[in-house]
């Protein structure tokens, strides 16, 4: 079986419209976060208290809140985890996140009846240690880029590295977005998955630079615009092929694999898509439009 | 290499994983009752050597907590991380829960994990206490009275505001002679009422709170005396503890003396809760130093409860006896991390240093509370600044979730790549298996825990483990398109490929660094099942398959590859 024989698509040729398709999205992802003041934060980064709590028998998600909202907590974010019988209780940024989630905890066994409650899950997490970790996910962010920069500008040209790096960054940046429309929550299993796709998005563009490079030594003399194109073209099968199955793998996960980790799932789902994208269509170009107000000498 | 060699390293390596995972597969296909038959020696061998499963999955709670070393000398706060370790590590032996785990972080902070505990509350009162019990003395009622109106006098015009904080919380009860983080600052203008937490309308039992006067703008908070201190509403706690923050209601308190807060709310006769506020001698006579046995007993008023008796040392009976001997019809305030559990009028001298401690809720609390009396005290107050508690229940599902998940990605990925390159693609999915088992079996050789994020990491690695095969099928394809033999065409497809399998994964190993660098917990499990994964595919793409190409390509000349 093979979808791509001898593919000659003119990738290049629709580069900067592609740019500009990114650049929309880009601007209407800033537009979305500048309404919404930022991104949602769950309470890894916000600090507070997160309640997963089942009940024997369903219960209305209103009857849920309102015992929520009366035991003190009117903006609590309650919502149903699952099934009928499971929900999900957080309340952010506060000062005692301890006390809150045992208070909450109580409010629902009395509030519920006679039925058991199974607690699945407490977390609470105190305001300094929230911007600690959120600090700690912006760091590791820049230092995953730095660390990428060096080790492909040292493979390979310094403008490979730059536009690698560009690419990744309009990957992320289209990842906070579509968090922004969908109304995701960063935390940290998301911030893992972002940080996931930064690594799959760079293997993919590496896939495709290297081509570049050896065909680059192959055929000296040839136009760089259509080496570029080739390059992709020659490695379009396996970028289609490996997002596939990765893909496959994460639609099992997004379906079978709880909802504990479907946020994750979904992040890697969406940026795996993205990250593909991105190496085809803007970081091959981006080394393309500098060769052309630069022209790269062939090593 | 000579492919005689590749394979008995690929045999080697197999015949190690399965005997590094084989404590795993036996541990975790037994039940309950068989694991609950193993001697001590069988099970220490098997959580020795099995694959460790986190929080996350086996359910159990995960605390952070830190050091408040603020009132510390030099020399305390350098060795005060390691003392509180000995002590936490201590109080969990005696509560007897199994495989904790118990390890600072950075210089102020330390994870506790409890595996299989459900039990909340029962975590934050082994390990949320400081145990720290002192003896004070209870001042007399007329020094009492003199405090309150030296406090009505300075405190005249002086208005608090700021947060309501929960009123059992140790902050709001904290020694009120130093200003703490918390404490409510001064500011004209802002009512006191605007402060109280709104009462519930209706609720049953509810009466009006005292309202502040111009003129006794502390003693009328006071609604009676009672065990020597005197009793404010318990909603009126935070209030009332701004108050004594202030300056000027330092300079009222003569400095041998202090206020300390009942250790909780009594119902009151009127109706409503009350907490006794009493005023105590600022140096202890005894502190919990001079401790050497704490157990249960029963109560010998009410013998259905609980009380904790404790025993000091010689040299504390000594104190306790003499210091009970020249006060005898007075009280002492039994103060347990600055706040008072009781306080009784000493009847005779005590000269054995034998006491009790009553008013505790369950025979529960009062088992935790002999347990952190006898590991003592810590040598600084911690408090606790994250917690994650996962009910066994949502760990089972997570489990089999993850499972199920893994189980059909594996199909979904094995069908496609069969479909798309025949027996090649089944090729790699064997190897991919291979990479699973190889991986899981570093996992547990290194004692590493498995989480949820772990095992997302892991069916991640089985998606992208294929990547290494895809690029070399498509290089294959590609030489065979040129005519090549097949032959020559494995041998330039794994080699050309080779470049940008390395190239690939070590950019994705550079980003796994960092996560495991900057992430906490769950986010480290990720990285390194990922890294792992990366790694172990290298050898399992690259090696083993080509091993497989290999032979059968040696032996007679083939025509035709399924590619």
């Amino acid at each position: 079986m093979e979808f791509f024989q001898t593919p000659n698509i003119n990738f290049v040729g629709v580069a900067r419209k592609a740019l500009m398709v990114s650049g929309a999205v880009l601007i209407l992802g800033f537009i979305s976060m500048g309404v919404q003041r930022g991104l949602k934060q769950s309470i890894d980064f916000a600090g507070g208290a997160l309640v997963e709590v089942r009940t024997e028998q369903a219960v209305p998600l209103q009857d849920i809140r309102s015992i929520v909202a009366s035991a003190g907590f009117e903006n609590a974010e309650v919502t149903r985890f699952g099934a009928d019988n499971e929900f999900l209780i957080k309340v952010k940024s506060i000062e005692d996140a301890d006390s809150t989630a045992k208070t909450i905890v109580t409010a629902i066994q009395n509030g519920v009846g006679e039925q058991q409650v199974d607690l699945r899950r407490i977390e609470t997490v105190g305001p300094k240690i929230g911007a600690e970790l959120r600090s700690n996910g912006v760091q590791a962010v820049i230092w995953a880029l730095i660390g990428i920069l060096i080790y492909v500008g040292w493979r390979f040209d310094f403008r490979f590295a730059v536009a690698s790096i560009l690419a990744t960054l309009h990957d992320v940046l289209l990842i906070l977005a579509f968090f922004s429309f969908t109304g995701i929550e960063m935390s940290l299993g998301v911030l893992a998955a972002v940080l996931t796709i930064v690594g799959y998005s760079l293997n993919d563009t590496v896939v495709v630079f290297d081509r570049i490079r050896e065909n680059l030594r192959l055929k000296r003399g040839s136009e760089f615009a259509r080496l570029v194109n080739t390059s992709i073209n020659e490695t379009l099968s396996r970028t289609v092929i490996t997002g596939t199955t990765t893909l496959l793998v994460l639609l099992s996960l997004i379906f079978l694999g709880g909802e504990v980790i479907r946020d994750f799932a979904i992040t890697l789902f969406v940026g795996i898509i993205i990250g593909t994208y991105s190496s085809i269509f803007v970081a091959a170009p981006i080394v393309l439009e500098w060769h052309r107000w630069r022209p790269l000498r062939s090593k | 290499m000579k492919i005689r060699w590749k394979i008995v390293l690929i045999v080697v390596v197999l015949a190690w994983s399965i005997w590094a995972l084989f404590p795993s597969w036996r541990y975790y296909s037994m039940t309950g009752d068989d694991r609950a038959r193993l001697t001590s020696e069988q099970r220490d061998h098997y959580t020795a050597n099995a694959l460790k499963l986190g929080l996350d999955l086996q359910g159990g709670v995960h605390l952070v907590m830190e050091v408040d070393d603020s009132k510390l000398d030099e020399n305390a706060r350098r060795d005060v991380m390691d003392r509180a370790i000995k002590i936490y590590r201590n109080r969990i032996d005696q509560f007897g829960v199994s495989e904790p785990t118990i390890q600072q972080q950075g210089d102020k902070r330390i994870i506790v994990e409890l595996p299989g505990l459900e039990d909340v509350e029962r975590a934050h009162r082994i390990l949320g206490q400081t145990a720290q019990l002192e003896f004070r003395l209870v001042r007399e009622p007329d020094e009492m009275n003199r405090v309150l109106q030296a406090l009505d006098r300075n405190l005249r015009g002086v208005v608090v505001t700021g947060s309501i904080v929960d009123t059992t919380s140790v902050k709001a009860a904290d020694d009120t002679t130093h200003t703490h983080e918390s404490t409510p600052a001064v500011a004209a203008g802002t009512d006191v009422d605007s402060l109280l937490p709104t009462m519930p309308v209706g609720e049953e039992g509810s009466v009006p709170l005292p309202q502040a006067s111009e003129d006794r703008p502390f003693s009328s908070y006071l609604l009676t005396m009672f065990d020597g201190g005197v009793v404010m509403d318990d909603r009126q706690v935070d209030v009332v503890t701004a108050l004594l923050a202030t300056e000027q209601a330092k300079r009222a308190i003569p400095s041998n003396s202090m206020f300390l807060w009942g250790h909780e709310a009594r119902p009151m006769q009127e109706g409503g809760n009350g907490r006794i506020l009493y005023l105590v001698d600022a140096n202890p006579t005894l502190d919990g130093g001079s401790l050497v046995d704490a157990t249960t007993r029963p109560d010998p008023d009410d013998p259905s409860r609980l009380n904790v008796g404790f025993r000091l040392n010689r040299q504390g009976a000594i104190v306790f006896s003499r210091f009970t001997g020249e006060n005898i019809g007075r009280r002492i305030a039994i103060v347990l991390d600055k706040k008072v559990r009781s306080a009784p009028v000493v009847q005779s001298k005590i000269p054995g240093g034998e006491g009790r401690i009553t008013g505790l809720d369950s025979d529960e609390e009062a088992g935790d509370l002999a347990i952190v009396l006898r590991a003592g005290a810590l040598p600084a107050p911690f408090e606790i600044v994250e917690e994650r508690t996962v009910g066994p229940s949502l760990g089972r599902d997570s489990v089999e979730a993850g499972a199920r998940a893994a189980l059909i990605g594996f199909i979904l990925t094995l069908a496609f790549m069969v479909f798309y390159y025949k027996w090649s693609g089944a090729l790699a999915c064997a190897a991919m298996v291979l990479n699973l088992v190889i991986e899981m079996a570093i996992l547990a050789k290194l004692h590493a825990t498995l989480t949820l994020p772990g095992v997302a990491g892991l069916i991640l690695t089985i998606g992208m483990s294929v990547d290494a095969n895809v690029l070399i099928f498509e290089r294959i394809r590609e030489e065979l398109r040129k005519n090549k033999t097949v032959r020559a065409a494995i041998e330039a497809g794994y080699e050309r490929a080779f470049n940008t399998i390395l190239d690939s994964n070590v950019t994705t190993l550079i980003t796994a660094f960092v996560l495991w660098q900057f992430g906490s917990g769950p986010v480290r499990g990720f990285a390194t099942t990922l890294s792992i994964g990366i790694i172990v595919s290298m050898f399992t793409a690259l090696l083993c398959t080509r091993v497989v190409f290999d032979l059968i390509t040696a032996r007679r000349h083939v025509e035709k590859l399924s590619v």
